[in-house]
């Protein structure tokens, strides 16, 4: 302790009058009257100029959030304004949601940015009152008349940047829409309002560049086709170093019975790659005709996050490609938001898909009766169809290393609707399977936090806010079932979900189902297998005679 | 100031009627704004359904609440992820009748622990249901007014509702039921935080409005009786095109009445018109059957995009020289030049 | 060795935890009060539940201190660092029992020397400074998470190049 101890005298003086220190802010204000703060990590870098120009929205130019002044061009209310009639006229689903809230509260609680930040912006009712406000001002009678009265304001530069903080704090997961009484959907209204924003020019960068990349490319990396094939083959070596089975993936392939379409970033991302190599080992083993285009070689539609416009620009390129190679069918690989454009948009904007046949499984003869029209097939549908008619050789001890956990993603849960089949496809492939607590999973699941295209570095701040729901379902599994393995079918789960899970829950990592598939598939002609796809150690398996043999 | 305002317009909106009957216009009260309120009420709701249906629904975005029909031999959820219209139907009536979605609030009252938003919740959808079931029944009663004789149903709920038998004239249930829900409703919106946060005065000023009218009604019935059989004179009156009204009622009739009026003629233009938007929201009245069967975008945009002949053009040497197969094979030096 | 300031936290430990608690929470809400103050359930609203815990099991080891004193100051730090107030708010969080204390000691009269006085103090400022190092640490994590990322997107390309 100190040598020279303060007098009691100073001390009563101190113990009375020391200052408080800092305190919140703004305690008791409206929300209307906060208004939005753009610090370093609660912002998405701005589109550049060239990736504006490349989509054909406007006004491009160099600005950043942080920016006084964004150098919106002269007169962009009128142009959102305009906008947002065209969109109340084209979307019964904006003009209702408009309408007919009724701020009951019961998706007040359901955000994971709310849930992650406390700001009563992120209740899933004030984001939509964000553009509500702007919607009753210039489109209702009460509104004109009453104005802030009614809760009606002008759409100012000042609502502009708040539509951009808050439409990029939505991931568009839907899980509000599951609780409100009307089935209002903030998805909706995030959409609109990011095609609102583009017409203001207020874009961000993460969603544009990939959107501008794909459309070119194939890809959202902008990857060239000899270098996607490159990276294709290099997987296939790796998958015979460690198994010692030769894959041999066709690209653009003629003739093929099957066109293959997967997220990018299974082909380029760290820890998507073993889910691409589980993939391939899968069709090898089974014997699939099946090939894969470098034209097409994006699963993933960044296009869903900025505009309608260019999501069936991205998505034209599928049944495109298809009919030009003559397949029968469509595989498509793990992924969320591709499947909410799959199952719920595809045919709509670009079918019908006349020139392909209904999707019938050529190994087990099974028709997808659900898809007939579309004529895509989900994989996780097509290998949980395989693993029930008994034509895949498993050994799931060989995952036993892994204490798995299973994260649904929010398009394929609430957008499409399929629990079971990747359930089914981890209960066969792995022995240790543990589920996070209820109303966390299933049409409940909490987001990543990273959706929608906001899955970018200089976001990190807040991603890590919205994906604390989930991670902390995940932590409590993990202290209760030693979970170490996060099984998503996802691709950008698979990006985002292992900065999330490093952060909160260190020891956590992240897995495609393809991979365990991968690792548990017992292939013909392999090596002694003592490591999973990322050369992780096995735990000791006596003998390989015990693995589970299904009758063919 | 969402409170105070709202609250303010109804005890206004009450006394106009008050004071209007008494300086002796109940012809305006009695007659006019009924009608001009029926019209507006009627050709309100019509044109805002119109308005609705007028703009298409591009996609299918059905939100799925459960297993969606799959392989045969996983098991689904027909309610909550519907691939039919017979799903549909099932979801539609249970979010109509029973309020499906607000239920599910409830089920996370499994977790263990005090938990005071949970229980909250479970009453609002409680509160809610009460709250909606007692006005249709209380508005279904109300239709003996409008016929000379009384019909089977309505003696038939009048003998349901008054089933408690006490006081005279016997209490309807729905009468306390619905004064208690709504005021459980305002008190919600004022007692939580978040709740005042996300409240406009457009959703006090119904609450305060149907309490009123309510309380109005309840005392005609109980306090400050009126003559029902005049009542039911005018009412017959405004139903067979008689324009005239009959004097002697009693102020809290026109009171109630001006209310009511204010209140159907309010009705088109607010958020009450969830009442008919429930049965329009997209995201519940579809079937989750989008690959299974084509959904028809009437506006559906030409979109140019990159075609496969516009990508080979550019990448042909590189796809040749990777040995990915092309449909044109490079030219040859000659030919170059 | 007792000293009558860290007695009372014992022994009043529930009142000081769920006012220090709400003091905190009303930090995260721009409102005056909001769900997280008053949603508990530990999956809906995991801030209140994991600074709770990690509050109680800062008072419970305020004396002894040891590995589940600093495991709790790392797992508010964790929450503190990637919120939307700056540092300096962030840190407050770990003086503000000082207050809370000082207040308690108002409202019970409880006796307590210079010494238990001075201590304390200086208890709370090493606490503070532990928790800046956790914050610090987490901060850096961040930016280590966006390199790592980067990295991740294009693993393969990156390993076709040899980087």
């Amino acid at each position: 302790m100190t040598t020279n101890p303060p007098k009691l005298a100073e001390l009563q003086l101190e113990y009375e009058q020391e200052p408080s220190l800092l305190k919140g802010d703004s305690p008791g204000k409206e929300w209307l009257d906060i208004p939005v703060e753009f610090r370093d990590g609660n912002w998405c870098h701005a589109a550049k100029p060239n990736v504006i120009e490349d989509l054909g929205f406007n006004n491009p130019r160099k600005w950043s959030p942080e920016d006084e002044d964004w150098q919106l061009e002269e007169g962009w209310q009128k142009k959102v304004k305009n906008g947002m009639k065209e969109r109340l006229d084209k979307f019964r689903s904006f003009k209702l949601f408009m309408d007919i809230c009724v701020r009951c509260g019961a998706c007040a609680d359901k955000c994971h940015f709310f849930l992650g930040s406390g700001d009563p912006k992120n209740m899933p009712v004030v984001r939509q009152e964000l553009m509500r406000s702007v919607y009753r001002h210039e489109f209702t009678w009460s509104g004109k008349i009453f104005k802030g009265l009614v809760g009606a304001r002008p759409l100012s530069e000042e609502v502009l940047k708040e539509w951009f903080m808050y439409f990029h704090q939505c991931t568009e997961c839907r899980r509000c829409s599951v609780y409100c009484p009307f089935g209002i959907d903030t998805a909706e209204v995030t959409l609109m309002g990011r095609e609102l924003l583009n017409l203001a020019g207020t874009n961000i960068n993460w969603i544009s560049e990939p959107a501008s990349n794909c459309n070119r490319t194939g890809n959202h990396l902008g990857i060239e086709p000899h270098t996607y094939k490159n990276v294709v083959e290099s997987l296939a070596e790796d998958i015979e170093d460690q198994t010692g089975v030769t894959v041999n993936p066709s690209f653009n392939r003629k003739g093929a019975e099957i066109l293959f379409i997967t997220p990018s970033g299974d082909v380029f991302g760290d820890p998507g790659i073993y889910t691409m190599m589980g993939y391939m080992m899968l069709f090898e083993h089974i014997g699939l005709d099946y090939t894969l285009s470098t034209y097409a070689s994006e699963g993933g539609n960044f296009g869903l996050f900025s505009s309608n416009q260019s999501m069936k620009k991205i998505n034209a390129k599928m049944f495109h490609e298809a009919e030009r190679l003559g397949v029968k069918w469509i595989l498509g690989g793990e992924c969320g938001h591709m499947w909410r454009v799959v199952h719920q948009y595809m045919d709509t904007m670009n079918g019908p898909a006349d020139f392909l046949e209904e999707p019938v499984s050529p190994i087990t003869g099974t028709k997808f009766r659900n898809a007939t029209s579309t004529k895509m097939v989900h994989i996780a549908e097509f290998t949980a169809d395989l693993i029930h008619q008994g034509k895949l050789k498993l050994d799931p001890r060989r995952n036993d290393h892994l204490k798995t956990t299973f994260h649904d993603s929010c398009n394929i849960a609430r957008g499409m609707g399929m629990m079971e089949e990747p359930r089914y496809v981890l209960r066969n492939v792995c022995n240790n399977f543990n589920e996070m607590p209820d109303h966390t999973i299933r049409e409940e699941t909490f987001c990543c936090g990273s959706g929608s295209g906001l899955n970018t570095d200089e976001y990190m701040d807040v991603r890590m806010r919205g994906g604390f729901p989930r991670a902390s379902a995940v932590k409590h599994v993990k202290e209760k079932y030693d979970v170490n393995a996060l099984v998503a079918i996802c691709a950008i789960d698979r990006a985002s979900l292992p900065p999330l899970m490093n952060y909160w829950n260190p020891g956590v990592s992240v897995y495609g189902l393809h991979e365990l598939v991968g690792n548990a598939l017992v292939m013909e002609g392999e090596d002694e297998r003592t490591e999973d796809l990322r050369e992780d150690e096995m735990e000791d398996l006596d003998s390989e005679s015990t693995s589970r043999e299904y009758d063919e | 100031m969402k409170v105070i305002y709202p609250l303010v317009a109804v005890l206004l909106l009450a006394l106009v009627a008050y004071l209007g009957v008494a300086i002796g216009l109940e012809y305006l009260f009695g007659v006019i704004i009924p009608y001009v309120s029926v019209i507006l009420f009627l050709g309100g709701f019509i044109w805002k359904i119109y308005d609705w249906v007028k703009s298409p629904v591009p996609f299918r975005i059905p939100t799925t609440c459960g297993q969606a029909k799959s392989l045969e031999w996983i098991k689904r959820d027909e309610l909550e992820s519907p691939s039919g219209f017979w799903g549909v139907f099932g979801r539609m009536s249970l979010e109509v009748l029973f309020f499906r979605s607000l239920f599910r609030n409830t089920k996370a009252e499994l977790v263990p622990g005090p938990s005071l938003a949970y229980s909250s919740s479970k009453w609002l959808w409680m509160a809610g249901l009460i709250f909606h079931w007692s006005l249709l029944v209380i508005v279904l009663r109300h239709y003996r007014f409008f016929l000379a004789g009384v019909p089977g149903f309505v003696e038939f709920l009048e003998s349901v509702d008054g089933f408690l038998q006490i006081t005279l004239p016997t209490l309807y249930i729905t009468d306390l039921l619905l004064v208690i829900s709504v005021t459980f409703l305002v008190l919600r919106r004022l007692a939580s935080a978040q709740m005042r946060i996300i409240s406009l005065s457009t959703d006090y000023f119904p609450l305060f409005l149907i309490l009123a009218i309510a309380l109005s009604g309840i005392s005609m019935r109980y306090l400050d009786k009126v003559d029902v059989v005049a009542i039911k004179v005018l009412v017959q009156g405004l139903v067979s095109f008689q324009f005239d009204a009959p004097g002697g009622i009693g102020g809290m009739f026109y009171v109630h009445l001006f209310l009511v009026c204010v209140l159907i003629s309010y009705f088109p233009f607010s958020k009450l018109m969830h009442m008919g938007g429930i049965f329009l929201s997209p995201t519940r009245n579809l079937a989750n059957n989008s690959r299974e069967k084509r959904h028809i975008n009437p506006w559906n945009p030409e979109v140019q995009y990159r075609t496969y002949a516009e990508y080979e053009d550019e990448f042909r040497e590189k796809m040749v020289k990777a040995d990915i197969p092309t449909e044109f094979s490079l030219p040859s030096e000659k030919e170059k030049i | 060795m007792s000293n009558t300031l860290n007695i009372l936290i014992t022994k009043n430990q529930d009142q000081i935890l769920e006012k220090w608690l709400s003091l905190r929470l009303s930090f995260f809400s721009k409102q005056k009060q909001s769900l997280i103050m008053t949603q508990k359930d530990q999956f809906q609203n995991p801030i209140r539940h994991q600074l709770q815990e990690g509050l109680k099991d800062i008072l419970e080891n305020f004396e002894k201190k040891g590995e589940k004193f600093k495991e709790a100051l790392e797992q508010i730090c964790r929450i503190l660092a990637i919120q939307d107030f700056p540092p300096s708010k962030a840190m407050a969080l770990f003086y503000e029992l000082k207050e809370i204390v000082r207040e308690f000691t108002k409202k019970t009269g409880v006796g307590f020397n210079a010494k238990d006085w001075v201590e304390f103090n200086s208890a709370i400022e090493t606490m503070t400074l532990e928790a800046f190092d956790c914050y610090s640490a987490h901060r850096e994590k961040i930016y280590q998470l966006k390199v790592d990322e980067s990295k991740n997107k294009a693993f393969m390309l990156l390993k076709k190049a040899g980087i």
